[in-house]
């Protein structure tokens, strides 16, 4: 234990990963802080909740149309007063420019209004879900996907059949009535793609680069400080390896929990989540642009949550795994970030290469570097290519799994090397 | 008893060693050769940092690399090139080296005081080492390959770039703590071997070219080693004609000691040949190769 002590010590050796955690913090804060303009017009959803819960359902539209509409009475009373107008509804109210005549409405009045309208947009939706979601064919996306990749052959039949499975799960969803729940409006805030595809994916990224600094920093040390004949020599010998692999483990994890951990913590902090955590990842109001968020599991937002990172964490591993791999052979850490680089850039290469009628293109999908792409669809319906039902859980399993024979192959290896 | 048997070593198609084979009992010995013979080659096999490429090395039966921990848990190495960490004392140092030779933290701290005594770093023993002189580096070295109370101790060209007053101060630290031990060193500093080797090992064209004691390689070359004084103009003329082993002005002349095989001039004296004399001549041709010097006409 004392020697893998001193080998995490070796960590304050290398100011630049402080350095570059510090601001890659502070960058993920800037990125948060940048997108507080609407945090009070979401606090809306919470009175809603409060009032309704996040359940919809027939009683519950009874009772929000008749709040809303109660809201809206009032407002068309205030106008009638001041205009002698009324409006249909509270966006026709703010689209009206004379009503922002300087001393004819109170701020305090406007914002009610304003409020009135957000109230609006969540009913409006609320009551369309099972319009929406009765147009959703999700066999026809399969199709779609497979007339947009060019795909044939048992490569076309494999993602056939995923989409008559996601179909399966889709008859599901609707039968729980998981998409019925009140979340952020995605078509205004984008809340779901801000945090998992801006935020998270940053994160990941950004972890990347720490992990790869990490494993070669530590698998290279003792060759950067001309250390490597004196300890290498001694009784503990070549086996120091698994310490450094260890103390590059242990680190990584630690960078990524501070990483997350901070990032979390200042978004939770600007962003309140804490009338929606427990509702289905699937909501309807998720929904942003054309893409709805179709899961393949019944999940909650904060098991969605935990989930990611979980995936994140197991995915930061193995990227350390395979710096750490490169960095037994190469004795230079530019190097060593370099060949990562090239790693990465031909996994994403890859899949491009492959035969469109073959399945062998999906092989080349189960990859962590493209699994680490877009965290917003972790879980879900993501296009042709990574549409399964354990496509995380087989991807993290099978490479966690190769990596830690590659650190057993390299680290054996190193134990046979000549050190010069 | 350490064994070097038949061992050869090649980097790729480059051959370092070839077909090497000693033997060390107690006792200090020393590697003599020029620059890139393949002494450091040879110790870094006796610490198995390399392998060899044929033959074996063996401690007391068992090859070295087999044996793996409990060898290298009687083994002390100074490496050519001691690397440390510039921002530790030398007691954090030993310290983590303590625990790289998984010697207990309170019997290593113990032993760092009394080394770091005997080296005479003890007022130094918590200044960062970046504030170090070369000499106070290679005693830290000199130190920590003594943590462990080795059984053989291996020192590559240990006073290498240190003054004469380290290089006494090392010699007579070495014949201190050389009792009941395998001492080997190497190097191509020949006053260093007069001192204190028990036996020398001198390494020609990647093998062993002699293993034996001082006095009887001087014999080799006694009764052809001469000093004469001559004018500077004829010096070039008598270079070109006999192997000038060192050259000194006195009273407004040169005085040259050199070999000559053949009848000796009137004029020249006999002299008995040291260490130095026979190393030049040993190594005269890697000496011509190597020369910067131009032919003179």
């Amino acid at each position: 234990m004392r020697l893998k002590l001193y080998e995490i010590k070796k960590i304050t050796a290398s100011p630049i990963i402080y350095v570059l955690l510090i601001a890659f913090i502070a960058i993920n804060i800037k990125v948060i802080a940048g997108n507080t303009y609407y945090r009070n017009d979401m606090k809306v959803l919470n009175s809603i909740t409060d009032r309704f819960g996040y359940k919809i359902n027939d009683s519950m539209l009874v009772n929000f149309k008749s709040y809303y509409s109660g809201e809206l009475g009032k407002m068309n009373a205030l106008a009638k007063e001041r205009t002698s107008k009324t409006y249909k509804t509270a966006y026709d109210f703010l689209e009206d420019s004379d009503n922002y005549k300087t001393s004819l409405y109170s701020q305090k009045e406007l914002d009610d209004i304003k409020r009135l309208n957000i109230i609006e947009n969540y009913y409006s939706i609320a009551v369309g879900i099972d319009a929406k979601y009765g147009k959703i064919d999700i066999k026809d996306m399969g199709d779609e996907q497979i007339k947009t990749y060019g795909l044939s052959g048992a490569a076309a039949a494999t993602v056939r059949g995923e989409y008559e499975s996601l179909a399966i799960r889709f008859a599901q969803l609707k039968a729980n009535g998981e998409e019925k729940a009140l979340f952020f409006i995605g078509q205004i805030y984008a809340m779901h793609s801000f945090l998992f595809a801006t935020v998270f994916r940053s994160m990941i990224f950004e972890i990347m680069i720490l992990s790869v600094l990490i494993a070669s920093h530590f698998a290279n040390f003792e060759f950067e400080n001309k250390t490597q004949a004196l300890a290498y020599s001694t009784k503990r010998g070549r086996k120091l390896i698994y310490d450094k692999l260890f103390a590059s483990i242990l680190v990584c994890l630690g960078v990524t929990t501070v990483l997350i951990g901070v990032t979390l913590a200042v978004y939770f902090s600007v962003f309140d989540y804490s009338h929606v955590l427990n509702i289905p990842i699937s909501s309807a109001f998720m929904q942003e642009a054309n893409r709805s968020y179709i899961s393949w599991w019944n999940m909650s937002f904060i098991q969605y949550l935990f989930a990611v990172i979980a995936i994140v964490y197991v995915c930061e591993i193995i990227f350390m795994s395979i710096a750490f791999c490169i960095a037994t052979i190469i004795k230079n850490n530019y190097i060593v970030f370099a060949v990562f680089a090239l790693i990465l850039c031909a996994s994403y290469m890859l899949p491009s290469l492959m035969p469109r009628n073959s399945n062998i293109i999906f092989a080349t999908s189960f990859s962590p570097f493209i699994l680490v792409l877009n965290p917003q669809l972790l879980f879900m319906e993501k296009g042709a290519f990574s549409t399964f039902k354990y496509y995380e859980v087989i991807t993290d399993c099978v490479w966690a799994a190769l990596m830690a024979y590659l650190c057993a192959f390299c680290t054996k290896r190193f134990q046979k090397s000549d050190i010069c | 008893m350490l064994v070097v048997n038949n061992v050869s070593k090649n980097f790729g198609k480059f051959c370092a060693l070839n077909d090497v084979t000693l033997e060390f009992g107690n006792g200090v010995y020393c590697l003599l050769a020029p620059n890139g013979a393949g002494k450091t080659t040879l110790i870094k096999m006796l610490a198995t940092l390399i392998f060899p490429s044929s033959g074996e090395i063996c401690y007391n039966g068992t090859n070295i690399v087999k044996m793996g921990e409990n060898y290298r848990d009687i083994l002390g190495y100074l490496p050519q090139e001691f690397g440390y960490y510039r921002n530790n004392s030398p007691k954090q140092y030993l310290l983590y080296l303590a625990a790289l030779k998984l010697i207990e933290k309170e019997k290593a701290k113990k032993k760092i005081e009394e080394l770091l005594e005997l080296v005479g770093l003890i007022e130094v023993s918590d200044k960062k080492m970046r504030k170090f002189s070369g000499g106070m580096i290679q005693r830290v070295g000199v130190a920590q390959a003594l943590l462990n109370d080795p059984k053989i101790l291996i020192l590559d060209e240990p006073t290498a770039g240190l003054d004469p007053k380290e290089r006494v101060r090392f010699r007579n630290l070495i014949t201190e703590v050389s009792r009941d031990k395998t001492v080997i060193f190497s190097t191509h500093i020949v006053s260093d071997v007069e001192s204190i080797a028990n036996q020398i090992i001198m390494i020609k064209d990647k093998s062993v070219y002699y293993r034996g004691d001082i006095e009887t390689i001087c014999k080799k070359i006694d009764g052809v080693v001469y000093e004469a004084e001559m004018e500077f103009d004829t010096l070039p003329a008598f270079r070109q004609q006999y192997l000038s082993l060192s050259e000194k002005q006195e009273n407004g002349k040169m005085r040259v000691r050199f070999i000559c095989g053949e009848a000796p001039d009137e004029s020249w004296t006999k002299v008995s040949p040291s260490l130095e004399d026979a190393f030049i001549e040993i190594y005269s041709d890697a000496i011509a190769a190597d020369s910067d010097l131009p032919k003179e006409q």
